[in-house]
């Protein structure tokens, strides 16, 4: 009753796609940002899923370290979107365009 | 517990020395330093402040060059291979700690003129410089990303620090949504590197995947494994995102003209070189095996980015993204000699050093006279701003054209040796069609850097309307930037004074 | 005395950097201080002169860099001697003339600067050994010659043409420093005076075509050959000291320099020889023909200048011993009368404020010492005897008549070039002395020019006519040794003298032809005027000029078209693109292994797994198309819980509990500021959405695929087993994760502990209220 280690993957790889199609798709940062994280958990899957194939403790590590820094830019990331809201009350990366050419 | 598995880790931990990284820790130190002096000083003494972060580091540097080591020292591997210190290394120490010290003189320029935060500037530059000393040094993919995501994060707060402008919020915005995206990107060509390497299936697994010499032994046994290509391409890119190699070059213009002066002066010398160092260290070491895989794909980019760059510069009036984009410009040019050690130009490692320090000292200078005239907001530093700028400030003006000199590589300034070892280096590497387009950049280049020289010395003074931009030198603004001139014009009329090639 | 080349240059640099301070206290009285410096530089250098005659060579040589072989190497033999001579010689008298032609100027000590330090420059340059000290003080000369070029800079005009002539010679002057790397690799030295020696070795090299080709890149751009003709006429905006000194003696005669000394590297070889000849006639011909519809007196010798250049390239590429003999006296001759010309009209602009030759006449009695040197040296370029003009006219056509076969073109052309030459000198030397005088139409009234002003011309012109009657001194320690130098051969003694070459034979028969046509030109030059314009207008469009300004302004336009494109300040375009590139990349890679091939085997999971999986990967979707900020924050919520379930499942308890916290953490987090924004409004058009999630689609399947790639082979599950059956079941097991966190890799924990305080202290920075009032500098 072991699970494939290709299902695994399979999941990992499909989060990480929709996690992309969010970065791609959503024009709200924060939506981005979220979406970027969703990203990290499809690494931190995949990796944990080596680690456990492979026989190797460094791929459960590294998810380790993935989510503390993870979470330490997700803070960091909010207190600059909250910031930028401050001063030009949008979080719509269509309006957020003073830096161009 | 597994008796083999306890005989393991204590051969690992034997090599735990934490005095081989004892600058890194002063670093560490001294910025911890100064959120206890902030806390500690009166209010009328705060000015302290960043004159301790400068003189520890100058002590730093003291330490590390005259205890720890000269510039030739051996390899050693440290942390159970997590680093490895050479002779590059260190040199890359030195590099690190004269960038973050003249990123906190010119940060101190720049905060003196806003309100904002003083401390944590100099704290992040601090550990900035750690993270980066440590990122070069790193042989082991977990080492690489925990140095590399405390660098990064750590911009991400100095390019959004200005939390008054929109335009510094807006870049911090940028930079970090871009840089997240990469570092997913780097990450996941990690994960697939580990995943293939250490399947005990495959010819060479390792147990230790993430290595960087354990993973060579293995690249080269499956030079032809499609995931390996692959992984080391997605790691690649992600590194091509911090140097900004095309196409990865996207955030720079804007992050660079968003950013506060000297951390856009920052990421342009420190961050690009730690960039370079870790992919030189990359393609001699993991992805040796990879070469003829890796050698079209790096020149194509190389290519692409010398012509992106260059072109791009000749229509920009803004200093900053123009700065940034003759800065990507540059990349382009370094890459020439990263591709150079890749077809077995060993010197070519110093020759791409040599351009980095020549790089520093013509950016430092260049930025350090942009933090000088900018006025309130510098983002918006146009060419038309330095219109008879050298009649005003004679001392200034001539640092910015020495320094806009260097960076086009005219003789006798330090740039022109730079570009003079990276393009034999190229040479003998036998990449012709690079070197034409690398000799196109550069006279392309000409134009734009005489261009803002252009606006400084030859102004129709007459009809212009001078406005007179902010405050003059002080006395130390004057020795820094004159010091870095005068070290541009010794390296480049004396190669040998820098003991890094002969 | 080797110490003399270093001495003589550092003499001259140090006097640049006074000059400024100099100025400020004298004011133009400077100029003649400041001349101290090129004349003992001249002093010194002739002192060397019996040395170089008995065929030593002067070298001084100090360590450089080894990477390289290269070093500072100075080396003093004939041709730098001349070179050198002509230097310092030609500059005393043009740093003395400046004083009078820039009285009063706000910025004439920046001006003396810059010209002192491209004398020093240029004297770099003809001494130095070293190829790559050669291509530094190469450099030099174009960037002093740029500042001196747009030295009167209020008009746009001037700018663009100084630009121009920057990016023209920096062009070419990138070429040659490949040029000079390709000789370093294929002699294995940079040392000129050993180049000279390894010709066989370069002619027997496979890069022999490639390194010609680029020396001369160089070489034409500098010494403005066609196609890069242009921008010497324009290079004219400069102040006329400067076009009498850079533009005319010195500074363009370096790309003549250079082809001469390496001559006996490359000559006997075909490409050289031929390529050299045609393109110098050519240079010569175009010069000629456009020098002939010009009105200004300036362009007319700027373009004459152009054609002597022509000559010189051409006599190089002939080669002979009597081409040769003729290019190194017409170089001498040259240098003399074009520099006395170029500081006579600039008295005369200074005088009458207009270098129009349809309005300069009768000018002799108002002026009579710049007449009678401008005369001189019209009558010395002119090629009449007794001047020195005419001995290097001499030999260029004993060189002719020598040639047989189609090379007897090239005396057809040096024909006609001398002939119309003759006439522009007549018509810019001659014609705004004589006639009738007409001072009304005159913006100024016009009077003799100042001492310092008709010193240099004076002196000058009357060399050219006192080494015309006795050239022995010359030829004997100047010409003989250049010569030796050019031919790479033993210093012979030449007959030069005047009486000997009056003797009737062919080539003054020729003689004879130019100054009557010569004349002919002269007086007949308002019909000659009108028929070139006429030529002119139609082919100037297809000009070399033209051309530059074309690729100049589609540089521009290609510039600005892709900032435009790329940089739209979208951070979603920014996304995209990088998105976009690696999946082209991955695909690329995968098109190249020929596809992909794998299996997955379905059956026999868990239904729980399965369960979970499939709720993920609904909330994800969910996650990135929600509507309002609480259902993506759930979902994504839902996303990380399920992440965890999974790590517990694995058999990695502390990963699902870090996961797990961390998790609700970062929700916590997000909740905070969703509180604060406003709500949520509609996502992107259809199209965009449509091209976007296509893209994303495609990422994601690649990279599924990948995944699955890198897994298809079958896995030892022994080893694994025997991992988990290790950390699990054994109290101990469960701290192997710690042991590892904090021994094994500690300092990737410490790293991770400083992000965490590096994010800390970030926020604080950036939201941390009540801030501090400014810094002070102190």
């Amino acid at each position: 009753m072991t699970v494939g280690l290709n299902a695994f993957i399979l999941v990992a790889g499909l989060l990480f796609a929709i996690g992309l199609l969010g970065v791609i798709l959503r024009k709200n940062t924060l939506i981005i940002y979220m979406s970027l994280e969703l990203m990290l958990n499809a690494v931190n899957l995949a990796l944990v899923a080596f680690s456990r194939y492979n026989g190797t403790m460094d791929g459960n590590l590294f998810v380790f370290f993935i989510i503390t820094v993870a979470a330490a830019e997700v803070a960091l990331g909010l207190a600059i979107i909250v910031a930028l809201f401050r001063l030009r009350q949008t979080v719509m990366v269509d309006q957020l365009t003073a830096l161009s050419r | 517990m597994n008796k083999l598995l306890i005989e393991f880790l204590s051969g690992y931990t034997a090599t735990n020395q934490w005095a081989a990284i004892l600058p890194e820790i002063m670093m560490g130190v001294l910025a911890l330093c100064l959120l206890a002096a902030e806390m500690v000083l009166p209010k009328n003494r705060q000015a302290w402040v960043p004159r301790l972060a400068i003189w520890g580091q100058v002590l730093i540097l003291m330490i590390a060059f005259g205890f720890v080591g000269r510039c030739s020292i051996g390899e050693f591997q440290y942390f159970s291979g997590l680093i490895t210190q050479t002779d590059v290394t260190q040199i890359m120490r030195g590099f690190f700690l004269v960038s973050s010290i003249a990123v906190c003189y010119l940060g101190h320029i720049y905060l003196s003129k806003q309100t904002l935060p003083q401390t944590e500037f100099y704290a992040l530059v601090l550990i900035i410089s750690a993270g980066m000393m440590l990122l070069v040094q790193s042989t082991h993919f977990v080492m690489l990303f925990v140095a590399l995501e405390t660098v990064t994060v750590a911009f991400y707060v100095l390019v959004a620090y200005s939390r008054t402008s929109q335009f510094s919020l807006e870049a911090g915005l940028k930079y970090l949504i871009l840089g997240a995206l990469s570092s997913g990107i780097l990450l996941f060509g990690i994960v697939l590197l580990y995943g293939i390497a250490g399947n005990p299936e495959l010819l060479g697994a390792s147990r230790d995947s993430l290595n960087y010499g354990e993973l060579m032994n293995f690249v080269i046994l499956n030079m032809n494994n499609m995931i390996v290509k692959i992984g080391a391409l997605l790691v690649i890119a992600g590194v091509c995102f911090k140097i900004g190699a095309v196409p990865f070059q996207i955030w720079v213009p804007d992050v660079y003209q968003g950013a506060p002066t000297p951390v856009t002066a920052y990421l342009a010398v420190a961050s690009k070189a730690a960039g370079f160092i870790v992919l030189i260290e990359l393609v001699r070491g993991p992805f040796f095996g990879l070469q003829d895989f890796l050698v079209p794909v790096l020149s194509v980019i190389a290519a692409a980015t010398i012509l992106f760059g260059n072109i791009a510069a000749v229509a920009q009036r803004n200093v900053k993204r123009l700065m940034g984009l003759s800065g990507i410009a540059h990349a382009g040019y370094l890459l020439l000699g990263v591709i150079a050690v890749m077809r077995g130009v060993d010197w070519a490692v110093y020759a791409v050093i040599f351009y980095l320090v020549t790089y520093l000292l013509a950016s430092f200078a260049v930025f350090g006279v942009m933090s000088i005239a900018a006025g309130e907001e510098d983002a918006n530093q146009e060419l038309d701003h330095y219109e008879s700028f050298a009649r005003k400030r004679p001392f200034l003006g001539g640092v910015l054209a020495c320094g806009l000199g260097s960076l086009a590589g005219i003789p006798p300034l330090g740039g022109f040796i730079g570009k003079l070892f990276l393009f034999v280096a190229a040479f003998q590497a036998e990449l012709y069609g690079l070197l034409i387009i690398a000799i196109v950049g550069v006279v392309i280049s000409i134009y734009y850097y005489f261009g803002w020289i252009r606006e400084c010395y030859f102004s129709s003074s007459s009809t212009a309307v001078v406005k007179d931009i902010s405050c003059g030198a002080t006395s130390s603004d004057r020795f820094l930037l004159g010091a870095l001139t005068v070290a541009s014009i010794v390296i480049g009329i004396l190669p040998a004074a820098l003991p890094i090639i002969r | 005395m080797p110490t003399i080349l270093i001495l003589s240059l550092a003499i001259i640099f140090l006097t640049a950097c006074l000059a400024p301070t100099l100025v400020r206290y004298l004011g133009d009285r400077a100029g003649w201080l400041l001349a101290f410096a090129p004349f003992s530089a001249f002093i010194m250098l002739v002192a060397q002169a019996g040395m170089i005659e008995a065929g030593e060579a002067l070298v001084y040589q100090v360590d450089w860099f080894s990477v390289l072989d290269t070093s500072f190497s100075l080396r003093l033999d004939g041709l730098s001697l001349l070179m050198a001579l002509l230097v310092t010689g030609i500059g005393g008298f043009i740093v003395i003339y400046a004083g009078g032609y820039m009285h009063g100027h706000p910025q004439l000590g920046r001006f003396y600067l810059y010209l002192l330090a491209f004398m020093g420059a240029m004297l770099g340059l003809v001494v130095s050994d070293d190829l790559i000290l050669v291509f530094v003080f190469w450099e030099l000369t174009s960037i002093s010659s740029y500042l001196l070029i747009g030295f009167n800079h209020e008009q746009k005009e001037t700018r663009w043409k100084a630009l121009q002539a920057l990016l023209v010679t920096g062009l070419g002057a990138m070429a040659m420093l490949v040029g000079f790397i390709l000789i370093g690799t294929v002699t294995g030295s940079y040392s000129l005076a050993e180049i000279t020696r390894m010709g066989d070795l370069l002619q027997g090299s496979p890069w022999f075509t490639a390194i010609v080709i680029l020396i001369l890149g160089g070489a034409f751009t500098k010494s403005a050959q066609v196609p890069f003709h242009f921008w010497l006429p324009n290079a004219m905006a400069g102040p006329t000291p400067v076009s009498a000194y850079l533009h005319s003696a010195t500074m363009v005669k370096a790309g003549i320099y250079l082809m001469a000394r390496l001559n006996p590297s490359f000559a006997g070889s075909g490409l050289w020889e031929y390529t050299l000849a045609i393109f110098g006639s050519l240079t010569l011909l175009l010069a000629m023909f456009l020098g002939l519809f010009q009105k200004d007196v300036k362009s007319i010798l700027a373009y004459t200048t152009l054609g002597v250049l022509g000559v010189l390239t051409m006599l190089l590429g002939i080669g002979s011993e009597y081409a040769i003999k003729a290019m190194v006296v017409f170089l001498i001759g040259h240098a003399l009368y074009k520099a006395t010309l170029f500081m006579v009209v600039g008295s005369i602009d200074h005088e009458t404020g207009t270098r129009d030759v349809t309005l300069l006449r009768g000018l002799r009695k108002l002026m009579p010492i710049s007449a009678l040197a401008g005369g001189l040296a019209a009558l010395s370029m002119s090629g009449l005897p007794p001047f020195f003009g005419f001995i290097g006219k001499e030999l260029i056509y004993k060189a002719g008549v020598k040639l047989n076969g189609a090379e007897l073109i090239f005396l057809v052309v040096a024909l006609v070039g001398n002939l119309i030459m003759m006439g522009l000198a007549l018509k810019a030397g001659v014609g705004p002395f004589f006639g009738k005088p007409n001072h009304a139409v005159l913006p100024k009234k016009p009077h003799e020019a100042p001492l310092a002003m008709w010193l240099g011309p004076i002196v000058l012109s009357v060399a050219g006519l006192v080494i015309g009657i006795i050239p022995f001194w010359v030829t004997e320690f100047m010409v003989a040794p250049a010569l030796a130098a050019i031919r790479g051969a033993e210093i012979a003694h030449l007959d030069l003298a005047l009486w000997n070459l009056v003797r009737p034979n062919l080539p003054l028969l020729l003689s004879g032809v130019t100054v009557l046509g010569g004349f002919f030109v002269f007086l007949n030059r308002a019909r000659f005027w009108a028929v070139a314009d006429r030529v002119l207008t139609t082919i100037q469009p297809y000009g070399a000029e033209a051309m530059y300004g074309r690729i100049f302004n589609a540089t521009i336009w290609f510039s600005k078209a892709q900032t435009r494109w790329l940089q739209t300040g979208r951070l979603h375009d920014y996304v995209f693109l990088i998105v976009m590139t690696t999946v082209g990349f991955l695909t690329w890679a995968i098109v190249s292994f020929g596809g992909l091939n794998f299996s997955v085997d379905w059956a026999a999971y868990d239904l729980l797994i399965i369960c979970l999986v499939i709720i993920m990967i609904i909330a994800a979707l969910v996650a990135v198309t929600g509507r309002s900020y609480i259902t993506v924050l759930v979902a994504l919520g839902v996303v990380g819980f399920g992440v965890a379930l999974i790590f517990a499942y694995y058999g990695a308890p502390d990963l699902a509990i870090t996961q797990l916290l961390v998790e609700t953490l970062t929700v916590v987090l997000f909740m905070f500021v969703v509180l604060r924004l406003p709500p949520l409004k509609t996502i992107s058009g259809r199209f965009t959405r449509l091209r976007d999630g296509i893209m994303a689609t495609a990422f994601g399947g690649l990279i599924t695929i990948l995944l699955l790639k890198a897994v298809n082979i079958q896995f030892d599950h022994a080893i694994s087993d025997q991992l988990a059956a290790m950390s699990y079941p054994e109290a101990k097991g469960k701290n192997v994760v710690n042991v590892i966190l904090v021994d094994f890799r500690a300092l990737d924990t410490m790293g991770e502990i400083v992000v965490v305080t590096v994010a800390a202290l970030g926020i604080a920075a950036l939201v941390k209220s009540g801030l501090k009032g400014k810094g002070k500098r102190s």
